[in-house]
């Protein structure tokens, strides 16, 4: 024969057989068991939720002498003065910031305005379960703030610690309590009491606060643990989008301060990747603070409200600062500081979480000067974008939105307290302005990042068309590889370092006398600069050679050419060849070219730009029939390896005895480590130059 | 890769009792040091350096733009009357140095002593 259970709760007032069995019965466990040919169906294990009446009184109970109890839990207590509270919640009712099913309006809402600390309540129950059935309470899933629950005048076990002068208590979680055996006793009344706690600071965070938001549920062990369980999954499903939120912006602010890498000199990067981790920070500490009892309500309070929320606030105005391009007024980030820590310490003291040494009034001064210097970062934000609308159209007016939804989120439970609701529970999870706020500036922040992406790519094509350009122009101004010209060949090699060399050359063939001009250099520095000094240098050369190839002339001209404009120095070596080989050599500072393999001896010289009159190294030699010279850059001998070492002059000087082409003594020191433009000149006297062969 | 110049200024005193400003260069001296080779030289006083040491023992590599870098100094400090020795410099560094003039303006040394002793 199967158990049958019948859980009866009937109520000290006399309102009769009632409960949840009755109006929403649980069918826990039911048990089937064949006999004969009938089949039994057990029914019945049930649990029933304590709407009323509840009787109820602030201030706190004075200790029983002889039991050292709590006189207001002892079941003998008369109570008949106290006020009476019914917990039955409006269709459809949930708590506005937690989003609990089963609302009720706490204390401050009937009769207690503004009333914190100790609360009672009291409700007398008979309970008729089977002698071998255990019984359980599930504490209220939504109080303020902590509670201690007596049956029969003996602690059950409470919520938050209470071992303090000052209970510590915590965002509320559902709680579970056995009951002792003999609450099963349907002869004997059993009396439930609830020694409640409240913080100030609760008053300033939600509207209608104090004592039970809804009702706890008694019964059947069983199905309490299920109510208890349900309970949980709500607490979680309610609160389920903060992790995701800590999750998401720790990968936004890890990406945000990898893309420091890719441009350091833009630092709103880094502010944008401080933003999120403050964000991710507030929202994992809320998942902490909401699921477990680690944190308390307190230092949940001061880490969010006093450390993170300030932070977050500052960052956000120097990055729509630093994306603006607002470098007026120089003052706005010492002032963002300013009120991020004014912040700080208004919330930490303004909130009444010191409310053991900071007095009531006092703190509420603070709560008003934390309400002025939010107001003060958000008019300050405002005006940061308005300022981006003026400058920059479309992404001041793109920021905007978002901008005005994270100002009015900093103020979502100042809005609660005087009940206005800004707090949404689609599908049962808590969304608030700041949420969305909060999701809506990172959106608004990649589009505005894909914006720039896509104007920087524009702009990077452009330059890459005008550096390509240049490139093909320094082609066209940099003499043939290969060029035979009576009595003399001439191979040249050009590899510049980057797309535009600083290297330059020039083969002036004199029209009439056989001679022939080589200058060759090299700019200070490579790149599109350098490649603009050198197109300057090659058509001063050009311009000069016109008038006189004597090679101390030109590099006179060239000189001139240089002074004065600010890092623009060249290393520069003019080499007249006349058809009888002979052949004057003047230098700027250049490499001294290489004969047959060995250098020239030649005193030094200042490069051309450093000096006005600057006297340059002077010397004369013959080019004998055979013989070789090779006119090179500094990025030969500098080009360096992964280790650092040099390719060397030496490596250089046992190259040249080989006689290497112009492009094999070039490719040598690329393969071994090019930093610099490699430029070589090699000239080979073939023959005796007739100048006037008619 | 370049890596970056840093530079730092000792007081020395040389042998025969004068006192010595040494400016030591460590790293790459490129376009990029003009701050660390310009800018430490010229936040030393005229008035009272009058002899300084270059110490280049640190230095790896000094490319165009970081030799007109030193001659600019050079020039700066010929101008001042002061009496500029350099020291460290590899053979390598030692032969460009002496091919773009640098000897006029600056003796060269292989240590500090030796610069100390010539001062």
């Amino acid at each position: 024969m199967a158990r049958r259970f019948l859980l009866l709760f009937c109520l000290s007032a006399g309102a009769g057989c009632f409960g949840w069995a009755q109006t929403a019965p649980v069918p826990a466990s039911p048990a089937a068991a064949p006999s004969g040919n009938t089949t039994d169906i057990t029914l019945g294990q049930s649990a029933a939720r304590l709407y009323g009446p509840w009787k109820f009184t602030i201030g706190d109970s004075p200790i029983d002498p002889s039991t050292h109890r709590p006189l207001w839990a002892e079941p003998g207590f008369d109570d008949s003065k106290w006020e009476d509270v019914d917990l039955t919640p409006k269709e459809g009712a949930v708590d506005p910031i937690g989003g609990v099913s089963g609302y009720v309006p706490g204390w401050t809402a009937k009769h207690h305005p503004g009333y914190w600390g100790y609360a009672w309540y009291r409700i007398r129950v008979r309970l008729n379960a089977q002698p071998n059935e255990r019984l359980a309470l599930a504490g209220p899933s939504d109080v303020d703030d902590g509670y201690q629950i007596f049956a029969n005048g003996s602690l059950l076990g409470s919520f938050g610690d209470f071992s303090h002068s000052h209970p510590v208590v915590y965002p509320t979680q559902p709680m579970m309590f056995l009951l002792p055996d003999r609450a099963k006793n349907r002869d004997e009344s059993l009396v439930l009491a609830f020694r409640f706690f409240m913080e100030p600071y609760t008053l300033t965070q939600s509207f209608g606060a104090g004592g039970l938001h809804n009702a706890p549920i008694v019964g059947d062990a069983a199905v309490v643990t299920s109510d208890y369980k349900a309970n949980w999954l709500e607490l979680i499903r309610s609160y389920a989008v903060d992790p995701v939120e800590a999750a998401v912006f720790l990968l936004l602010a890890l990406g945000s301060f990898s893309l420091i890498f890719f441009d350091r000199s833009d630092r709103v990067y880094l502010w944008i990747g401080t933003a999120f981790l403050v964000a991710s920070g507030m929202a994992a500490a809320l998942t902490f603070e909401v699921w477990t009892t680690a944190v308390s309500f307190a230092a949940g309070t001061i880490f969010n409200d006093a450390v993170l929320t300030p932070l977050l606030l500052a960052c956000w105005v120097m990055i729509w600062r630093v994306w603006f391009g607002l470098r007026r007024p120089v003052w706005l980030p010492r002032a963002a500081a300013g009120m991020a820590v004014l912040l700080g310490i208004s919330n930490a003291l303004g909130e009444d979480v010191w409310y053991t040494v900071v007095p009531h009034p006092v703190s509420a001064a603070f709560h008003l000067v934390s309400l002025a210097v939010r107001l003060g970062f958000v008019a300050l934000l405002l005006w940061i974008v308005y300022q981006g609308i003026r400058l920059h159209g479309l992404e001041g007016w793109l920021a905007l939105f978002p901008v005005v939804l994270f100002g009015a989120g900093r103020f979502t439970l100042d809005f609660a307290s005087i009940g206005i609701n800004l707090i949404w529970f689609p599908f049962g999870m808590q969304i608030s302005l700041w949420n969305l706020a909060n999701l809506l500036l990172p959106l608004v922040l990649g589009l505005l990042l894909l914006r720039r992406l896509h104007f920087s790519l524009q702009r990077q094509r452009r330059l890459a068309l005008d550096v390509k350009q240049a490139q093909e122009v320094q082609q066209v101004i940099l003499p043939t590889a290969r060029m035979a010209l009576p009595g003399l060949e001439i191979e040249s090699e050009y590899r510049p370092a980057m797309e535009v060399g600083g290297d330059f050359f020039q083969i002036v063939a004199h029209p009439t006398d056989g001679s022939l001009l080589i200058v060759a250099g090299d700019v200070a520095g490579k790149g599109l600069k350098a490649g603009m000094l050198v197109a300057l240098l090659v058509g001063a050369i050009r311009t000069a050679v016109e008038a006189n190839t004597e090679p101390a002339y030109v590099l006179g001209v060239l000189n001139r050419r240089l002074l004065g404009r600010d890092d623009s120095q060249a290393t520069c070596l003019a080499l007249r060849i006349d058809a009888n080989g002979q052949a004057k050599l003047v230098n700027a500072g250049h490499l001294p070219p290489y004969l047959n393999g060995a250098p020239l001896a030649m005193e030094g010289a200042l490069p051309l730009g450093m000096l006005p009159g600057a006297a340059f190294s002077e010397m004369t030699f013959k080019l004998e029939i055979g013989d070789r010279l090779v006119v090179v850059s500094d990025g030969l001998a500098e080009a360096r390896n992964a280790d650092g070492q040099l390719f060397g002059f030496d490596a250089v000087e046992k190259l040249l005895c080989t006689r290497p082409s112009a492009a094999n003594l070039a490719t040598a020191a690329q393969r071994f480590g090019q930093q610099d433009d490699i430029s070589v000149i090699a000239v080979t006297r073939t023959g005796v130059s007739d100048p006037d062969p008619a | 890769m370049q890596s970056e110049t840093k530079s730092r200024v000792d007081q020395l005193t040389s042998p025969a009792g004068h006192p010595v400003t040494v400016l030591r260069f460590e790293g790459d001296i490129a376009s990029t040091s003009k701050e660390a080779v310009l800018g430490s030289y010229q936040a030393l006083s005229k008035e009272t350096v009058r002899l300084v040491l270059l110490d280049f023992t640190k230095v790896d590599y000094i490319n165009s733009s970081g030799i007109a870098l030193v001659i600019q100094m050079l020039i700066e400090a010929s101008n001042s009357d002061q009496k500029v020795y350099a020291f460290g410099l590899s053979p390598h560094f030692t032969k460009v140095f002496t091919m773009v003039g640098i000897t006029k303006y600056a003796g060269l040394f292989p240590s500090q002593a030796e610069a100390l002793a010539a001062l």
